[in-house]
């Protein structure tokens, strides 16, 4: 059985099916990034001001974004150059061009994980008034100094239910831990598991015993079983088991609910008991950004920021640079008065302008203004690229939880912005991944088809190529979205 | 299976043995291409009509327990109390607040994404649509095979989330956030919960689903046969078409939304959590900025569509049996037609009367509220035309009209009591109670469920070649019209009193609300069932429950004629049992791989009963002009583009 | 279009050539006043201003990847029927779900 169509175009409607199919596939696309675009203005419109996380903006490495919109836009060229390639019926020189595009979809790649990488390793950290430093957490004994550092001695934890969590928040090799009754326990899990079972079965036998015993009885006695003389078949679930050494515990903010001195509480309620570590609760960070935006402008100088951020040069230099600012702002509106709030506030200052600010003061040179705008228009370090410049002074900062009020890095649960971003883009790399298998596939393995059926090859490259487009185009919207916004 | 050769269709007989695509049945492929993974749409819809059954019965038995909760609070449940799983659920065997929130959103996804659409979509539309416009197959039929897998994988993964430890979601089948964002947190891994699960499954389902409409679509616009031009295409064939849109474009959405929320639980993000949540008295550890607006947006863009995406295959499968069995053409064909592409465009406008009391802005909702009383046109000009079919149509009251006859009243109920809810001052007082389940049901239940019930007893013929039981299809149909309205009837007084929809024990906690009266002391009824005292309004709850109980049992004829009548029901002595017009009718029983004997070509409109001066009372699309027993011009058979 | 000759393809090169050329330099100006101060458009800092310019070029960079690339310029009927009913529902989804913040009520209540 032959399905019409598949090749030639019917004659009413001018169309064979792939086309019809991928178009209805792409109008289903539309809508998914029609949703998604949908949410990102939604929620950015709905952000509440002294309520949410403002929306961060300079925080994008343009430079990649820039160099990933090229490269995509020339990927799009080459696909649509393969497909002449086939529709002249030259193989070699269809796959050619083929290859570029995927080396183009390989460079994207390459780039969004150089992107994605710098975010993850780039923090924020929120103090109780709402300064905000960013920068890069360091360690503390090999372990990261945004999680929680603590001596466990032993854990406490439900038998019948199947999971541990706190195990999962030990620190190296996991402990031998001694049961109630001695015995080694290596994998507590599985003790557990059994100790359930033969807790429960114990239990039961219990219970039939005095179960037959009690029958017997009330037969002898002649009255109705009494149920309240029966054991009961409850088991006692809850088990501590003592470590035969002290381990270390390093717990990130969604495995414990809560933690004190000496226990330290886990999402499913498991519990490690022991003592925190010394200066187990601070975070250590260098300092690459200081971020005002939320605190207000009178209270800026009195910020609790400056406490550990102590360099009183660094602090000159914010003042500097906002004043600077300001002075910008009032030359455009023509009065202080008429400066809008919103423009005042918004005021994210990276260490390394206020440094280069400094060299220029130094040298006489009349810094040109725009000093106070390389933070205001895109910054072309934003935390995309990594920690890779660290030949400025960093401020290195230890401040307690107690002083905190959020901290995290830049992944998607930092902001609604960063997760939007991270899915926005996520899925769209998906797209590249799957648009450059189907493509890569037509260049590996279409030759068969391509002998056999030209038209039916350069159709399907058609199809794939109008899938790829369909990529590129959702990447126009989402740079200027995303990055430049 | 027993395929059926004898035909009284002269020109089929004639090209029996000589067809000229028989090479496909020369090497018959191995039991597992050709029922399992197979590529040949009927297979496939038959697959997909099997396991939506089975899914329909399982989320039916969840309900059966629900009502024992509702109807006898506190009273342990009988038979099923013993059974393992139940065992760890039920507490002294009772149904607890846990286990009926679970039950609660299983029960209404399972009928939804794993019952009634596969049923109507899948299942029929996989079966009857290629079938009807004369295509070999479905464009592209390895996609509808992966669209089948897609939706049993996901079927399979909803229904094994049951046995995890956190147990199935539990947060309505509407999934709100921030609540099921929030549930079963306190498991280790939050993965393997069932709120997370449900969120997979529902991927795998939307795949399926936005797969299922690309094809029909594809198959619709591209493979009809000579002749079939758009105003020749069965009404049904119609409905697939915008129901395939209603899939492709609404469902997306769904998918951001599943998508984000699957982030808030497993990457922490917080797209639907607002600053400063608490659970459980506890704040919630996330940065917060996020709106559960949001996600209803999301959620009722896709989730308005899809109600018609319910009920639109079954209008359109009572939009084939009517016209068949009173032998009269559809009344206003092309009005219908027109009808239901205004249905399908408006139904994108108006998924927010879902939301009046969210806090959404005034402004939208009165442009919803207006939209969605404007959407009651075409749903009522579809209903009527089918109500004018019959009239002064000499009826067949075969078991596939009965359950079209019972539709149209069914539906009218449903539709109208959704008018009240469309205006928000009124939605105010009816939201989120019993009334709003009654109009959804009347819709989906005698409504929906009906249609579908006739299309099989309609099309089991065509596959099995023998029709199924009558008398059984009587003793099926009757009981369930009662059941069914024992069901849903009350719960309109009850909503209408105040009875809230999700209370695990049917609302007897409220006693002001559950204490009003309904039927007086000392009335007729009050003496025969409460020795005289008055019937109070949460004394309903009792014949909700009992009539569930007794639809279930009324099903059983169904069942024993479904299996019954494959093997032992009266056999057909022809392709076209019940004289039908349309093509499917045309082809050999059961039809074969690539459907055809010999290329379709459709002469004339789907619905020519009657015709005056025919010899019959019908003139099926596939047979050519008696006046002029050649055949027609090539030219004049060509299929025209657009409409 | 089964039927394609070198000249054809000629012209097809050219004009994706020439599309290339548009799509880099709107990308270029989109960085430029983004980033450039004194290209900074409206008022200080990111305005109403930057997003319409940007949105605009984005626009005008979409359209000639579909038209010219996805040969929206030449194509059937059906597709056009179908794409205009989807834009049409995405831009209705994102109308009407960013309208629903807009509350007049409420805000002839607390605005004053
Ligand atoms: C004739 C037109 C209809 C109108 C004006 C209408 C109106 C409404 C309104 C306003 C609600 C929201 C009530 C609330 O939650 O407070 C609603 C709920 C619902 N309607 Fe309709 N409806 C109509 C037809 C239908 C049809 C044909 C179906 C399905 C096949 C349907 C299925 C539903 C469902 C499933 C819900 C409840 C969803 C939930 O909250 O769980 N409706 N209807
Ligand atoms: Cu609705």
């Amino acid at each position: 059985m032959q399905i019409p169509y598949e090749v030639t175009a019917r004659r009413d409607t001018g169309l064979y099916n792939a086309k019809i199919g991928i178009w209805l596939f792409l109008a289903s696309e539309v809508m998914l990034f029609g949703g998604l675009f949908s949410a990102y203005v939604f929620l950015r419109i709905g952000i509440t001001p002294g309520v949410d996380n403002p929306w961060p903006s300079e925080v994008q490495n343009i430079p990649i974004g820039f160099v990933n919109t090229l490269v995509l836009i020339a990927s799009s060229v080459f696909v649509v150059l393969a497909w002449v390639q086939l529709k002249m019926r030259n193989w070699f020189r269809f796959q050619l061009w083929m290859a570029a595009v995927i080396l183009c979809a390989l460079t994207f790649l390459g780039l969004k994980s150089v992107e994605y990488y710098g975010k993850f390793h780039h923090h924020g950290l929120k103090f109780t008034d709402n300064s905000l430093a960013e920068g890069i957490v360091q360690e503390v004994d090999g372990i990261m100094s945004d999680k929680i550092r603590f001596e466990g001695k032993s854990i406490t934890f439900d038998i019948s239910a199947k999971n541990l969590y706190c195990l999962k928040a030990v620190h190296g090799d996991l402990p031998v831990f001694k049961a109630p009754d001695g015995a080694e326990v290596t994998d507590p899990a599985s003790w557990a598991a059994k100790k359930y079972a033969a807790d429960v079965n114990a239990a039961k036998k219990a219970y039939k015993e005095a179960l037959a015993e009690e029958k017997k009885l009330a037969k002898e006695e002649g009255r109705e079983i009494d149920e309240s003389k029966l054991p009961s078949m409850d088991v006692d679930t809850v088990v501590t088991l003592e470590a035969a050494e002290p381990f270390l515990i390093a717990s990130g903010e969604r495995m414990h609910t809560n933690y004190t001195d000496k226990t330290i509480t886990f999402r499913d309620g498991s519990k490690v008991t022991g003592s925190l570590a010394p200066n187990g609760d601070t975070v250590v960070l260098e300092v690459h950004e200081i971020d005002m935006q939320r605190v207000p402008l009178d209270e800026q100088k009195e910020s609790m920021i400056w406490s550990y951020v102590a360099d009183e040069g660094v602090k000159k230099g914010f003042f500097d640079l906002q004043n600077k600012y300001k002075q910008h702002l009032i030359d455009y509106y023509g009065s202080e008065e008429k400066v809008p709030l919103k423009q005042k506030q918004n005021h994210r200052i990276n260490i390394h302008h206020v440094h280069a600010h400094h060299e220029h003061a130094e040298h006489g040179a009349e810094g040109e203004a725009a000093h106070g705008e390389a933070a205001h228009h895109g910054d072309p370090e934003g935390d995309g690229a990594g920690g890779a410049e660290s030949s400025y002074d960093y401020p290195v900062i230890e401040v307690p939880r107690s002083d905190i009020k959020f901290i995290g890095n830049h992944g998607p649960r930092y902001n609604t912005y960063y997760a939007i971003y991270f899915t926005m883009t996520g899925l769209h790399g998906l797209h590249v991944i799957g648009g450059a298998l189907v493509l890569g596939y037509f260049m590996l393995f279409g030759k068969k088809l391509f002998l056999r059926n030209p038209e039916h090859m350069a159709n399907r490259v058609e199809v794939g190529g109008l899938f790829w487009h369909f990529v590129d185009l959702v990447w126009i919207f989402l740079f200027p979205v995303m990055y430049l916004f | 299976m027993n395929p059926q050769s004898s035909t009284d269709l002269s020109h089929e007989t004639a090209v029996h043995g000589h067809d000229d695509h028989h090479e496909e049945h020369h090497h018959d492929p191995p039991f597992w291409r050709k029922y399992v993974f197979s590529t040949d749409h009927k297979v496939i819809g038959i697959q997909y009509g099997i396991t939506a059954l089975l899914f329909l019965a399982l989320g039916f038995f969840l309900m059966m327990v629900m009502r024992w909760s509702i109807a006898y609070p506190g009273r342990p449940v009988p038979f099923i109390s013993h059974l393992p799983w139940f065992r760890v659920w039920l507490e002294n065997g009772m149904v607890t607040g846990d286990l009926y929130n679970m039950f609660g959103a299983m029960h209404g996804t399972i009928m939804i994404f794993l019952g009634i659409v596969p049923l109507a979509f899948g299942a029929f539309g996989n079966y009857v649509t290629p079938l009807q416009i004369g295509a070999p197959d479905m464009a592209f039929p390895r996609l509808n095979m992966a669209s089948y897998w897609s939706y049993l994988l996901g079927g399979v993964l909803m229904f094994a989330s049951f046995f995890l430890p956190s147990g199935a979601a539990k947060a309505g089948w509407t999934n709100y956030s921030p609540l099921a964002t929030t549930t079963d947190l306190s498991f280790g891994s939050l993965f393997w919960t069932g709120q997370t699960q449900w969120l997979l499954a529902m991927v795998f389902l939307i795949s399926s689903s936005l797969l299922g409409a690309v094809n029909f679509i594809t198959t619709i616009i591209n493979l009809r046969c000579k002749g079939m031009t758009w105003m020749r295409m069965p009404f049904f064939v119609w409905a697939m078409l915008v129901t395939g849109f209603l899939l492709l474009l609404a469902f997306p959405p769904l998918e951001v939304a599943a998508i984000m929320q699957l982030m808030d639980r497993m990457a922490g993000t917080s797209f639907f959590v607002p600053s400063g949540l608490f659970v459980n008295g506890q704040f919630f550890n996330a940065a917060g900025g996020g709106s559960p607006l949001l996600y209803q947006h999301l959620f009722w863009f896709l989730g308005h569509p899809e109600v018609y995406v319910l009920i639109l295959p079954a209008i359109a499968i009572v939009g084939e049996i009517i016209p068949n069995n009173t032998r009269k053409p559809l009344w206003g064909y092309k009005t219908m037609v027109y009808a239901v592409m205004v249905l399908g465009f408006l139904s994108f406008l108006v998924w927010a009367h879902h939301m009046y009391i969210t806090g959404m802005g005034a402004g939208v909702s009165t442009f919803f509220q207006t939209v969605t009383v404007l959407i009651s046109v075409p749903s009522v000009i579809l209903i009527t035309s089918i109500l004018i079919s019959m009239w002064g149509g000499s009826i067949r009251f075969n078991t596939p009209m009965l359950f079209a006859t019972a539709f149209i009243p069914m539906f009218g109920i449903g539709g109208l009591t959704g008018l009240p809810l469309a205006f928000s001052m009124i939605d105010l007082h009816l939201h989120d109670t019993y009334y709003v389940i009654a109009h959804f049901h009347y819709v989906v239940a005698p409504g929906t469920l009906f249609g579908l019930f006739a299309g099989i007893y309609f099309w089991f013929p065509k596959q099995t070649g023998r029709r199924m039981s009558e008398l059984l299809g009587h003793l099926h149909f009757w009981p369930s019209l009662l059941f069914m309205n024992g069901i849903f009837a009350p719960m309109f007084i009850q909503g209408m009193a105040g009875f809230h929809r999700r209370a695990s024990d049917g609302g007897a906690a409220y006693e002001r609300i559950a204490g009003q009266e309904f039927l007086e002391a000392g009335s007729f009824l009050s003496k025969i069932f409460k020795n005289g005292e008055a019937i109070t309004m949460i004394d309903l709850n009792i014949v909700a429950s009992v009539s569930a109980w007794c639809l279930a049992i009324a099903q059983v004829p169904f069942i024993i004629n479904f299996f019954w009548s494959m093997t032992k029901g009266k056999k057909v002595n022809s392709n076209n049992p019940w004289d039908a017009t349309t093509l499917e009718w045309s082809c050999p029983t059961p039809p074969p791989h690539g459907n055809f004997l010999k290329e379709p070509v459709a002469y004339r409109g789907p619905y020519e009963y009657s015709v005056p001066g025919a010899e019959r009372d019908f003139t099926p699309q596939f047979e050519p002009d008696p006046e002029s027993p050649q055949a027609p011009a090539e030219e004049e058979l060509e299929v025209k583009g657009g409409h | 279009m089964s039927e394609f000759t070198p000249a054809e393809s000629r012209k097809h090169v050219k004009a994706y050539m020439a599309v290339f050329l548009a799509l880099i330099v709107g990308t270029f100006v989109t960085v430029a006043v983004a980033m450039i101060p004194w290209l900074d458009l409206g008022e200080p800092g990111k305005s109403f201003l930057d997003y319409s310019v940007g949105l605009l070029i984005a626009i005008v960079k979409a359209s000639l990847v579909a038209l010219i690339f996805m040969h929206l310029n030449h194509e059937k009927g059906m597709i056009y029927k179908i794409m205009l009913f989807t834009m049409c529902f995405a831009f209705v989804m994102m109308f009407l779900i960013v309208f629903s913040w807009w509350n007049p009520i409420q805000e002839a209540f607390t605005s004053h």
